[in-house]
């Protein structure tokens, strides 16, 4: 039986981009959930739980990247990092 | 983007003395002002700049390696350094470890988006095992510089995938 998958689209707002910082943001927001979360950079495709991944996409800000989960709370996972895109990773700067 | 774009070679320290934290970005700072890309008077501001970022979340992202960074208002475009611990130091980091590898940057005030390149940079090179191993038994400056050149080389596989 094939596990669930979601997908999101989002758009990096922040001023900083994806960098250090938020990139740790990402990581500690799907670590609560059990699907695998990757973020998708036209061809390039990143595991949202490893950071290095997530770093080497050098999205800055306005790059838009699609979310996609697999696992049971994929739907969760989604909801959950796009909430932290919408939130521009919480950073008192933007 | 290569990392001759962004790391000083007179800056480069193959073997840190430093042992915890706050003396190893010290030091980076102190090889910046050596090699003539800060000024004295801005070292103070940078340490406490680059300890302040450490405060809101470690950069020691694991494999046992650190990208400490900031922002400061005394460089007009980004610096930056490559240094080696061969004892490894206490970074705080993501999985534990201590760090042997520090790729560290000062970026200018006014234009944040500057270390967001070298980063990923760093990161997409850095993701590979085998140049995180060879950086971390570098001996001297000029093995660690020619390594980074190798890494710069189009289309690089030197190091396997």
């Amino acid at each position: 039986m094939s596990q669930p998958t979601a997908t999101r689209t989002v758009t990096v707002a922040n001023r900083d981009g994806l960098h250090a910082r938020s990139a740790l943001a990402v990581l500690g927001c799907v670590r609560e959930f059990r699907a695998k979360v990757e973020l998708v950079r036209d061809r390039e495709r990143a595991d949202a739980g490893d950071i290095w991944q997530t770093l080497a996409l050098g999205a800055g800000q306005g790059v838009v990247l699609r979310l996609e989960a697999t696992g049971p709370d994929a739907e969760e996972a989604v909801d959950a990092v796009a909430r932290l895109f919408a939130a521009r990773f919480h950073e008192e700067d933007n | 983007m290569k990392f001759a774009d962004f790391i000083s070679p007179e800056a480069i320290r193959a073997a840190l003395t430093a042992v915890d934290k706050e003396g190893v970005i010290r030091e980076m700072v102190q090889a910046l002002l050596d090699a003539g890309r800060i000024k004295a008077g801005d070292v103070e501001g940078i340490v406490q700049a680059v300890l302040n970022r450490e405060a809101l979340g470690t950069t020691g992202i694991g494999r046992g390696v650190a990208i400490p960074h900031a922002k400061h208002p005394g460089v007009k475009r980004l610096v930056g350094t490559v240094a080696v611990s061969r004892e490894g130091v206490d970074f705080a980091s993501l999985d534990g470890e201590k760090v042997y590898v520090f790729v560290f940057l000062v970026c200018p005030l006014d234009r944040p988006p500057d270390h967001l390149l070298p980063l990923a940079h760093t990161a997409q090179r850095l993701k590979n095992e085998t140049f995180c191993k060879f950086l971390k038994q570098a001996r001297t400056a000029e093995e660690i510089r020619q390594l980074l050149d190798e890494a710069d080389e189009p289309d690089s596989n030197q190091f396997g995938s």
